[in-house]
């Protein structure tokens, strides 16, 4: 019986240990299918070392220009660079900073008065912003009450916190609202 | 390394790793541009490394463990080119002419390495590490970082697929 044909090829390779490389030997004598695979083996080897190679020599020198030249003169790759900054220019810079950020909210306060002020001058035109709570069953009761009332353009309709609404829920509201 | 004595040991190392490292490295990639550039880096990041190696032996494995990565992320990157290339362009293979046959006949050596840029980068780096680097299963255990048996198997599967290569490329051009 043939051995395994990675045994071969380590056996090629003199890569195996000494038993079972006589036990290779032995059965490469007398299996021409084996010594045959080795053939090949070193048929491949042969093939590859008859590759040309170019002038190893040249290229040596060429690249210990090449490195020379780098190490008189290293290129620092930017995330790689150390930066030395003196004491004063990072203290200057924290300054700087602080009085940005200082900026930034005095600059934000008036704003958020301004919008305040905004509210309060809509409800001085007379908009109702108190919340009635008026007690329906479906969407002709809400149509039905909007209908009664003179409630304006704008009106908001606020639904219970704990509605469950289901996932077909919507569509039927909308197909209601737009029959009627 | 920026002492003299570090730049003596650099030298040395350079004069004894080189012939290998570029060797190996010509035939991972298969081109000599690529590959000196390639060993130019390895070498530049040596040279870089704050902490020194033992052995010329242990620097050679580390210089053979950075070129394979390079020459790793260099194919992938050239096959994204490549790809983009094709998309880009999106031309028909051309019909071979019959009468063009012999013109395509190769050499030997012109069969095998085509062969043997057609296999995966990890099988051709070990077949290469064995055949060309003259290092044993250990040696390539320990350069990329896997078991001897692993390396056993890369070998093996790299002779056949690329035995597989050269036959039909050699059934094809006859």
């Amino acid at each position: 019986m043939c051995p395994d044909q990675q045994l071969l090829s380590a056996y090629y390779d003199e890569e195996l240990d000494p038993v079972w490389r006589r036990r290779i030997e032995e059965h490469l004598s007398g299996c021409a299918s084996c010594s045959e695979k080795l053939g090949v083996y070193a048929g491949i080897s042969g093939d590859l070392a008859s590759a040309p190679v170019p002038d190893l020599a040249e290229s040596q020198a060429r690249s210990w220009q090449v490195i020379q030249a780098h190490m008189r003169h290293p290129v620092i790759s930017l995330w790689r660079r150390r930066l030395s900054i003196p004491l004063p220019i990072v203290a200057a810079a924290a300054a700087a900073f602080v009085a940005v950020i200082g900026l930034g909210i005095f600059v934000h306060q008036p704003a958020s008065e301004s919008v305040e002020q905004s509210v309060a001058d809509t409800s001085s035109f007379g908009l109702q912003t108190a919340p009635m709570n008026v007690r329906v069953s479906n969407l002709n009761d809400i149509i039905d009450y909007l209908n009664s009332q003179d409630l304006g353009d704008n009106v908001i309709i606020q639904l219970p916190k704990n509605i469950s609404q289901m996932s077909t829920g919507q569509p039927q509201l909308l197909r209601a609202s737009d029959s009627k | 390394m920026s002492t003299e004595g570090g730049q003596e040991s650099f030298e040395r190392v350079y004069k004894t790793v080189y012939p290998i490292l570029i060797r190996v490295t010509f035939h991972i990639t298969g081109d000599m541009a690529v590959a000196e550039d390639l060993c130019q880096e390895a070498f530049i990041r040596y040279y870089q490394r704050e902490i020194p190696f033992p052995s010329v032996d242990q620097a050679k494995y580390w210089l053979i463990r950075v070129v394979k990565n390079l020459s790793f992320n260099h194919e992938k990157r050239k096959g994204r080119e490549k790809r983009a290339h094709e998309r880009v362009l999106k031309e028909p293979q051309r019909e071979i002419d019959s009468g063009e046959v012999e013109v395509m006949k190769k050499e030997t050596f012109e069969i095998v390495k085509g062969a043997l840029y057609k296999l995966p980068h990890k099988l051709r780096t070990v077949l290469v590490l064995r055949e060309y680097g003259g290092l044993n299963y250990k040696e390539i255990a320990g350069i990329l970082k896997i078991t001897e048996g692993n390396v056993k198997v890369r070998v093996f599967r790299a002779r056949e697929q690329l035995s597989k290569l050269i036959d039909e490329e050699e059934v094809y051009v006859s």
